[in-house]
């Protein structure tokens, strides 16, 4: 969830930038938003913050640091209200799931060594309904863009795509073929698929600037990659893993074996808690059932970070999906390499992307305003507001922000917004006051 | 104390430390005070506030006024009985120095006010 944190201190500061008399004002309406949001659960409690921590903040010395404190505030809260949305979807996916949980416990109980593919078809039953469900909170209609990565943190292409020898190698995923390099230079996320199950290293670098939509991508192939599995042969099934996503932000490489640690994160999945979890776990790991998507490098203490590139390098034996900023990884890859990992970089949006996310939302023909917006993104690439709506996060702003009978050309105006940060100031202002407004 | 507490963390350790030297010196304290004592962010010690008021170990009250003129009221916080009591144990094992330093009257900090809020 850090994207959140990384809009509203971006988009804060050029606010603050261009409203330097009006930062104490909006600091009071952004940290009075916050308590909103944050306590919205509990009005007793909401009550007494929103008028606290209006006071709180204006003890802090300076208009920008009351700026900077109440952003703070704000930042947190979004942050909670995206895990609490997110663990309202697990709760419910546990609630959907029981009737997987009692075939469980029948596989377990109807015999003393355990039925691999039956307990591999639950766990992706598991994993299905729990990302299907958080799928719907990511903007997933927005496209992922990537390409085959410069950076070297991860050797070559050629040695990714060719067979290993030093570790066991992995045969593509049946249908697919071990990609060459010439195949696999770009594509969007309906190609990753492919990138994903051809390289013998079993390993995927997915890296990306802040913002890029890391998070969608991974979601978009874990996924494709549940998809894929159900339309096999159920010969096939046998040789593909289910896709598993956790945060390694926990993960502590100085102490903890990786298997270790994912036996632990598979035996919190509700169905798979407690020592029956994670003896599955176990089963399922050693027979290669189970693909790991790994999300949080960046958020692992510095001196971690290439421990765990280390670590995962020495001891990852399934196939891996690694999701990272590509700031932290160039850092952390710098002593360790992922040897042999196809690396993918992820990249902005065009224009003609936008245009098409936005027209997909609307009713057909869109209003005029809005056909206005598409055809100044379509015809004009360098246009501000063409340059400001390629971030995905102001792209996603503009859809909170204004309604399909809202005068959204304003947005064209060049006048008005001269510059992209204008109409990032202005969709972040606007979000806000809606915010407070409602 | 049910689940509220069931994670001892480091902002939370260093909550008590000031909330206990607060108690210790008959203070009640304003938020924008335990934040620049503790040096954490105020979403982090408002988490912790929280936390506290859940687990029922901790009183706030609104001041009737603010003793700067046309400042607004501000909300106070101490720990109760069972605050205090809760602290010194977990405080006892956790941060052993801090514990030893308030038994007798809080060294941690210099002299200050009865009444700790923000500068005019």
């Amino acid at each position: 969830m850090t994207w959140h944190i990384i809009v509203m201190s971006v988009l804060l500061s050029l606010v603050a930038n261009e409203f330097g008399d009006v930062s104490p004002w909006l600091a009071r309406r952004l940290v009075r938003w916050s308590a909103r949001l944050r306590y919205r659960h509990d009005p007793a409690r909401l009550a007494i913050r929103v008028e606290e921590l209006e006071e709180v903040i204006q003890n802090a010395p300076g208009k920008l640091l009351k700026l900077v404190c109440a952003s703070g505030f704000a930042a947190s809260a979004v942050t909670y209200r995206a895990r609490r949305s997110m663990a309202l979807h697990l709760v419910d996916g546990r609630r959907r799931l029981t009737a997987i949980g009692d075939s469980i416990r029948k596989v377990f109980a109807s015999s003393a060594t355990p039925d691999l593919g039956r307990l591999t078809d639950l766990l992706a039953a598991a994993m299905r309904d729990q990302w299907t469900a958080a799928a719907t909170d990511h903007r997933l209609g927005l496209p992922v863009r990537w390409r085959l990565s410069t950076h070297a943190v991860a050797g070559t292409v050629a040695v990714a795509t060719s067979t290993w020898t030093h570790l066991a190698p992995f045969e593509p995923l049946p249908g697919l073929t071990r990609d060459t390099a010439s195949q696999l230079r770009r594509g969007t996320h309906h190609d990753l698929h492919r990138v994903y199950g051809g390289p013998g290293s079993g390993r995927l670098l997915l890296i990306g600037d802040p913002c890029t939509g890391k998070s969608s991508a991974a979601i978009l192939l874990l996924l494709d990659a549940l998809r894929f599995r159900d339309q096999a042969t159920p010969a096939d099934r046998r040789c593909i893993p289910v896709p598993v996503l956790f945060t390694m932000a926990d993960w502590d490489p100085a102490t903890t074996p990786i298997e270790d640690w994912l036996r632990s994160k598979i035996s919190d999945v509700p169905l798979f808690r407690g020592r029956r979890g994670a003896r599955a776990a176990t089963w399922l790991l050693h027979a290669g059932r189970i693909s790991v998507f790994l999300d949080g490098l960046d958020e692992m203490p510095l001196q971690k970070q290439s421990l765990a590139l280390q670590a995962l390098g020495e001891q990852a034996t399934f196939r891996l999906v690694l999701l990272t900023r590509i700031k932290e990884l160039t850092a952390a890859a710098q002593r360790h390499p992922l040897t042999g990992a196809v690396v993918v970089e992820l990249q902005p949006l065009t224009p003609t992307d936008v245009a098409d996310y936005l027209l997909s939302s609307l009713p057909d023909p869109a209003p005029p305003a809005w056909q206005r917006v598409v055809t100044t993104l379509t015809t004009q690439p360098d246009s501000p507001l063409a340059q400001a709506l390629t971030i995905r996060l102001a792209a996603c702003l503009l859809h909170h922000t204004y309604s399909s009978d809202d005068p959204v050309d304003e947005l064209c105006d060049t006048n008005r917004f001269p510059h992209p940060d204008a109409i990032n100031s202005h969709l972040l202002t606007q979000a806000i006051n809606a915010s407070n407004d409602s | 104390m049910d689940g509220a507490l069931r994670r001892i963390t480091q902002p939370l350790l260093d909550v008590l430390e000031v909330l206990v030297d607060g108690a210790v010196g008959g203070e009640e304290l304003h938020g924008w005070a335990i934040m620049k004592r503790v040096g954490r962010s105020g979403p982090t010690v408002y988490g912790v506030i929280d936390r506290l008021e859940d687990a029922g170990l901790i009183m706030g009250r609104w001041e009737d006024e603010n003793p700067h003129p046309n400042k607004p009221r501000r909300r106070l916080y101490q720990l109760n009985a069972q605050g205090l009591a809760f602290a010194r144990t977990v405080l006892a094992k956790r941060r052993p120095a801090h514990a030893q330093q308030t038994t007798g009257r809080h060294a941690a900090f210099p002299p200050r006010p009865r009444l700790v809020g923000g500068e005019p």
